[in-house]
């Protein structure tokens, strides 16, 4: 029906077009392959709603982040255990819990996903162009690649922060210029394997260019493993950044779930006020093991498949 | 064709694997009996099912894979029950080995050989190291590898040695059956030569039986004493080599032959089988070929056939197909007589 | 066969793989390399298809890979339609790559798993700016008897059999409507009953298209339907060249010899004796000069520390080794005509290598 409308059916042609590409088949194809294990849809969706949180938090959240609590006679509420008014109770500076928990996913998603692309970004630059490219360029970038191994994480983005600043999008930065380093190795190796095999030959001999090569065969063929670095990444500067803003060296105010679990640290209130510590702290843990999770378990599903229907064919 | 009691004997085996889409039929109904002493042929595309009898026959058989019915009977003992604690003390090595195929890396490559047999020695029999060392020793012999490389390490070893060396471990505890999976496919032909000769002499002794397992036709006629043809889980027909050659009765074992080039006659036409061997869910009620073959009738589709004796042989002679009586002769009608002339010319 | 400039001609090509272990480089020794192709030379003429026959190791694999243009030789010379590759520009890559394609052994690793067989088509078409993308694949799809076209055109490799992979492949060399196709084993990976179509279908195609194709294989048994001459190769050399059906009756090489007596014969009343032949050939590595079979050569007489002549046995078959030249005479006649060719200003090929055809 809606095809008569000549415009809408074009524009629908065209979006099929687009379903179509090559990119985003694949996407599709591995979505459904992952939704066979259910483990796996699982941690997807609660990623999905922490992201969503993050999206609409602030705005659902019955208090500010400015917001003092006062009870009944006007005094501030410090360290209110749970109660119908304040689920979650409140901070030892009157602070409603559930709301910064709400406002604080924002940050955290935000966080979570700029150094998952920034990570992905670097480490499959880098991998994939040092495995086809080889030569010279190989041994560069993965002397650099070892030399990043080789530094200790948090001391080094602590000296990166003194440079940068103390913000939070330096945090971020500071975190991912380190952690590309696993998805570079890893997915240099594939490329390693996938460049001997007969179908890039055969692309090579046929005249075909490398930046298309590189483009079309190798990026859908590691996409799989690179999505589940993405996914890790997110997880990953979800919780260095935890740590970092555990460490003080973090923008106090930007209201994360790491900046929260320091808070209730340094007003000395930990044991007392577990209502204010532990929310925050099961939301990073539930987020990262779920990022994680997801992120091995759609490689697992989605990836194997084409070589393993190989295998039975041959017997 | 031995007077005493059959090594191995195989009776309506049916083998599945469970997946994901239900349960994959790999092996349907099949039976074959083979005798002390004997070499059996076991020949079939992929998807046959022969790395499957493979597999089971050592109890290698993948987690997901299940002897869903029939009796695997070894010197009259029923096996296709047992586990994998069974299979160890009872047969590996010991009763049953194996001859895996060349390609894979079958040695510890960190162990010497003579460690490796060693220890096989010692886990399955009481033997002493010294009485170990001696007997592989004259294993080498045997295969034609000189008796001080025992204290190589795998990789000292090319393809074709390696292999043999394989097949001393696989003799090395006087077993009863050899089940050879391949042995020579990632060899080079003379290579394969090579490998063949000694499992020629081992057969001139006569105590050992092997099934050998594999596409290549031709090294069952030059090697083995019978054979069986499978076709997508179904065996299609066992008998003697010359009986299957001068006479065989199934469409897909005359066919398959055809298909297989001679040097001798290198105009001869190759036949040609269309189609691919089909993938099998839950039980199989058909003849798997029915829809590659050019003599396929109703019934074919209907039932699967039983595997019985051809009547017209006075040796044991199984066929798996309602055209069997007349399907051979359709088939040579419509050859051109070239075909023939060739063949009865010699050089 | 058609006289005329050959399509392809190698002349006394060599790749050599140099494999400078760290023992070497520490002790400051030149280390030896590996010569996985050592002076080859033959033509390949329009309408012709040569076979390439050894076993693993014998360099026939790297011979396909310098004809691809993925290894540049490091010595000798490959000449397409008379023009040396050495000296091609940018542009004269780009046609040769779209004249001389190739088909691999493996269906498995030979398409992309994440193209469709019209993706998989349409590929060399945009990398070579040609137009009318359906209607070729279409037609080409059916030359390879994919038919119908539309039931394949969206399928992924995982949902297509071992033949039908293979057939995608060839379909891919032809799409560019190429003059040579290098074929490397294309159907040994393949089940006997799918062998057979094959091999027809790829020589009816080279018979319907006027194709010339260089065939590697270590399958003696299959390269006669699709081979009019054969080269034996071992160990980087071109030990035997006779079109086909006189090698397989007549090999004159003691190596051809032993490699033909060792194919299995699918009949059981024929007596066929093993192999003499014992060991392994040896490491493309230190080989020294010499015939490099003399150390598994029944017939191995003491000249054979001498590199042989390739040289013309009976008029059809041509050898190398010495069993077949009386070698006064040779050395006399190399002598005159390498003065010859000296005065005449010709680049010292040694007048008894160079190969009579036919």
């Amino acid at each position: 029906m809606l095809n008569q409308i000549p415009i809408l059916s074009r524009a629908l042609e065209g979006l099929a077009g687009v379903g179509n590409h090559y990119a985003i088949r694949n996407f599709r194809n591995g979505l459904g392959k992952m939704l066979e294990s259910k483990a796996t849809m699982v941690y997807a969706l609660f990623i999905v709603f922490v992201l969503v949180l993050g999206l609409i938090g602030p705005t659902i959240a019955p208090h500010g982040k400015t917001d003092r609590m006062r009870g009944d006679d006007g005094s501030l509420l410090r360290g209110a255990p749970p109660s119908l008014d304040h689920p979650l109770g409140t901070t030892e500076t009157g602070y409603d819990v559930f709301s910064r928990l709400l406002i604080g996913a924002q940050p955290t998603a935000v966080a979570g996903m700029l150094g998952g692309v920034l990570i992905i970004s670097i480490g499959a630059t880098i991998g994939i162009t040092a495995g086809y490219v080889g030569g010279r360029t190989e041994n560069v970038l993965m002397r650099l690649t070892d030399l990043v191994y080789g530094v200790p994480l948090i001391p080094t983005a602590i000296v990166l922060i003194a440079f940068f600043g103390v913000g939070f999008l330096q945090s971020i930065l500071v975190i991912s210029m380190v952690l590309w380093r696993g998805s570079a190795r890893v997915l240099r190796s594939q490329v390693l394997q996938i460049k001997e095999r007969e179908f890039i030959l055969a692309a090579k001999a046929t005249g075909t260019s490398t930046p298309r090569i590189i483009l079309k065969h190798i990026f859908p063929n590691v996409a799989t493993m690179a999505v589940m670095f993405f996914a890790i990444g997110i997880g990953y500067t979800i919780i260095i950044q935890a740590g970092l803003s555990f460490l003080g060296v973090v923008n106090p105010f930007t209201p994360s779930w790491g900046v929260m679990m320091r808070n209730a640290y340094t007003s000395g209130q930990v044991g007392n006020y577990w209502w204010w510590s532990i929310p925050p702290g099961l939301m990073i843990a539930l987020t990262v093991v779920s990022t994680f999770m997801f992120g091995r378990g759609y490689e697992r599903v989605a990836g194997g498949g084409d070589d393993e229907e190989a295998m039975a064919q041959a017997g | 064709m031995s007077e005493s009691e059959p090594i191995l004997e195989l009776d309506d085996v049916t083998i599945q694997y469970r997946t994901s889409g239900g349960m994959l039929t790999a092996v349907s109904d099949a039976s074959f009996t083979i005798g002390q002493g004997e070499y059996f042929g076991l020949v079939g595309e992929s998807g046959c099912g022969k790395s499957t009898i493979a597999k089971t026959l050592i109890g290698a058989l993948d987690d997901n894979g299940i002897i869903e019915s029939g009796t695997i009977r070894y010197k009259g003992e029923e096996i296709q029950g047992y586990t994998e604690a069974d299979f160890n003390e009872e047969l590996r090595w010991k009763e049953i080995s194996m001859i895996p195929q060349g390609s894979m890396n079958n040695l510890d490559p960190i162990e010497k050989i003579s460690d490796q047999a060693i220890e096989i020695a010692q886990v399955h029999t009481d033997m002493t190291k010294a009485e170990a060392l001696e007997r592989f020793e004259e294993l080498f012999e045997v295969v034609g590898i000189q008796k001080s490389r025992i204290n190589d390490y795998p990789h000292q070893f090319s393809g074709g040695m390696e292999q043999r060396a394989i097949i001393a471990l696989a003799l090395f505890l006087n077993p009863s059956l050899i089940i050879a999976d391949e042995p020579t496919t990632a060899l080079d032909v003379i290579m394969q030569d090579q490998v063949f000769k000694y499992l020629d002499e081992i057969r001139e002794e006569g105590d050992v039986s092997m099934v050998l397992i594999t596409h290549d036709i031709s090294l069952v006629f030059e090697s083995c004493d019978d054979i069986a043809i499978m076709h997508s889980g179904q065996v299609a027909e066992t008998g003697d080599i010359g009986t299957i050659y001068d006479n065989p009765r199934h469409p897909y074992s005359f066919m398959l032959q055809g298909a297989f080039p001679d040097h001798r006659y290198p105009d001869r036409d190759l036949e040609v089988i269309e189609g691919h061997p089909p993938e099998n869910m839950g039980e199989v009620n058909r003849c798997t070929f029915v829809d590659r073959c050019p003599y396929a009738v109703e019934e074919c589709s209907e039932s699967a056939p039983k595997l019985e004796q051809y009547e017209e042989s006075e040796t044991d002679h199984r066929v798996a197909c309602f055209r069997s009586e007349d399907a051979y002769e359709e088939h040579q009608r419509s050859m051109p007589d070239s075909d023939t002339a060739e063949v009865q010319g010699d050089d | 066969m058609t006289d005329g400039e050959p399509v392809l001609r190698l002349e006394k090509l060599q790749k050599y793989f140099e494999e400078v272990s760290l023992k070497d480089r520490i002790l400051g020794r030149e280390s030896e390399p590996v010569k996985a192709v050592d002076e080859v030379t033959l033509d390949l003429r329009e309408n012709e298809s040569i076979g390439v026959i050894g076993e693993s190791g014998c360099g026939k694999t790297t011979l396909l890979r310098t004809l691809m243009g993925l290894y540049q030789p490091t010595g000798g010379e490959m000449y397409y339609n008379g023009k040396p590759t050495s000296e091609f520009s940018k542009s004269e890559w780009q046609e040769y790559r779209r004249n001389v394609q190739i088909i691999f052994q493996d269906p498995f690793n030979s398409l992309d798993p994440k193209f469709t067989v019209r993706d998989t088509l349409r590929e060399p078409l945009q990398v070579h700016g040609l137009d009318n993308h359906e209607e070729r694949i279409h037609d080409v799809l059916n030359e390879v008897q994919l038919n119908p076209p539309e039931q394949y055109i969206d399928r992924f490799p995982k949902q297509l059999s071992g033949g039908e992979k293979q057939r995608v492949s060839i379909a891919r060399a032809l799409i560019l409507e190429p003059n040579v196709i290098l074929a490397d084993e294309p159907v040994s990976m393949l089940d006997v009953s799918t062998q057979a179509s094959i091999l027809t279908l790829l020589s009816d195609l080279m018979e319907d298209r006027g194709l010339s194709m260089f065939y590697i294989s270590h399958d003696l048994s299959t390269v006669s339907y699709i081979c009019d001459e054969i080269n034996v190769m071992y160990l980087g050399r071109v030990v035997e060249r006779a079109p086909t059906k006189k090698v397989l009756k007549d090999p004159k090489h003691p190596y051809s010899k032993a490699l033909i007596d060792a194919i299995p014969v699918p009949d059981p009343h024929y007596d066929r004796d093993r192999t003499k032949i014992e060991g392994a050939a040896l490491d493309p590595v230190d080989m020294g000069s010499g015939c490099r079979f003399r150390d598994r050569c029944p017939e191995r007489m003491d000249i054979c520390e001498k590199k042989p002549r390739f040289v013309d046995v009976d008029g059809e078959s041509i050898a190398s080794c010495h069993l077949y030249y009386d070698h006064e005479s040779a050395d006399a006649a190399a002598d005159v005509d390498e003065k010859r060719l000296a005065e005449a200003g010709a680049t010292g090929a040694e007048a008894a290598d160079q190969v009579g055809d036919d």
